[in-house]
């Protein structure tokens, strides 16, 4: 089990950024994240952050206001945040909570926050990209 | 059935609301109460660091005559809170409101105890004298007494 000692990754996409925020964040971390996740887009640019949080077993006010900082920090820099992934029980909590993520767009995917973002999906039946790769062997 | 966490770093609350829904399952409870008893323990375990002095938080099943359900002692040395009917009240401190532009520099948004409130059927505030503590009980099947 990750205990809050994990460093959460930030992957790439194109112009986007995605952070799977997994694991348990002290305010170590949660500094450490929105650190990071700020050089990042100032290197690269970024036009958009997606924060993926299918990997936390629950939010609290705590958390939300994580998340919520960060949104308005890469806003200031002209980043667009969505956050993704809350399950049934977790929106049923924020809300009944009285939370909300205030000013921070939610999709309920990835999926859908790529979508959001203008990223279109591979058309069916596309070649296997793999099969490109010398030598692979598909395992079936 | 109980637990006892000492509440000295972050990582205790982890511990804390972790045991606190493991508990909660065991009593019978559904995922989404026992999730919200784990977020209660979290909001009562968080403030303990941010603002008591050498806390512990209690989970326990409760015993007859209280109803079934689990009872959440939140208690710490520190000085009593100035206003609880202000400290409960969203977007407030115990002084007042808490500006929106300080949410982040003061690690939170004055929502904590009213979440508290809102997910359990009796909640009551101690101030002492001796350690102050708060005490919050969710039903197995449910009834409200709110008393701070
Ligand atoms: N254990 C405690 N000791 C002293 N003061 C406390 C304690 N718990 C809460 N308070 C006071 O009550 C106020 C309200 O607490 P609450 O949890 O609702 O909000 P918060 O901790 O400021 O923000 P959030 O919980 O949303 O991150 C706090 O600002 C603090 O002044
Ligand atoms: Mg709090």
């Amino acid at each position: 089990m990750i205990q809050g000692t994990a460093r959460i990754p930030i992957i790439r996409l194109w112009s986007l950024l995605l952070v799977p925020v997994q694991g348990e964040l002290t305010d170590t971390h949660a500094e450490q994240l929105r650190h990071d996740v700020l050089a990042e887009i100032h290197a690269a640019g970024s036009s958009g952050l997606i924060l993926d949080v299918t990997g936390l077993w629950m939010m609290d006010s705590h958390m939300c206001a994580v998340l919520t900082g960060l949104a308005q920090a890469t806003a200031l820099m002209g980043t667009r945040t969505i956050v993704c992934g809350i399950n049934a029980d977790t929106a049923i909590t924020i809300q009944s909570m009285g939370l909300e993520l205030r000013g921070v767009r939610t999709a309920l995917t990835l999926e859908q926050a790529l979508l959001a973002f203008g990223v279109q999906p591979p058309p069916d039946g596309i070649d296997d990209p793999l099969d490109e790769i010398a030598g692979f062997e598909h395992s079936t | 059935m109980t637990e006892r966490t000492l509440i000295r770093e972050a990582l205790d609350v982890f511990t804390a609301r972790r045991r606190a829904r493991q508990l909660a399952v065991a009593v019978g409870f559904a995922p989404a109460p026992s999730l919200e008893i784990a977020i209660v323990v979290s909001e009562l375990g968080t403030n303990i660091l941010k603002y008591g002095v050498r806390g512990e938080i209690v989970v326990s099943r409760t015993t007859p005559p209280v109803p079934m359900g689990v009872e959440v002692v939140a208690e710490d040395e520190g000085p009593p809170i100035a206003d609880i009917e202000l400290a409960v009240r969203d977007g407030y401190g115990d002084r007042g409101p808490i500006d929106a532009d300080q949410w982040l520099g003061r690690g939170g948004i004055g929502a904590g105890l009213g979440a508290v409130i809102r997910l359990s059927d009796s909640f009551e505030y101690h101030p002492g004298p001796g350690k102050k503590f708060f005490r919050a009980i969710r039903y197995l099947h449910t009834r409200r007494v709110v008393r701070v």
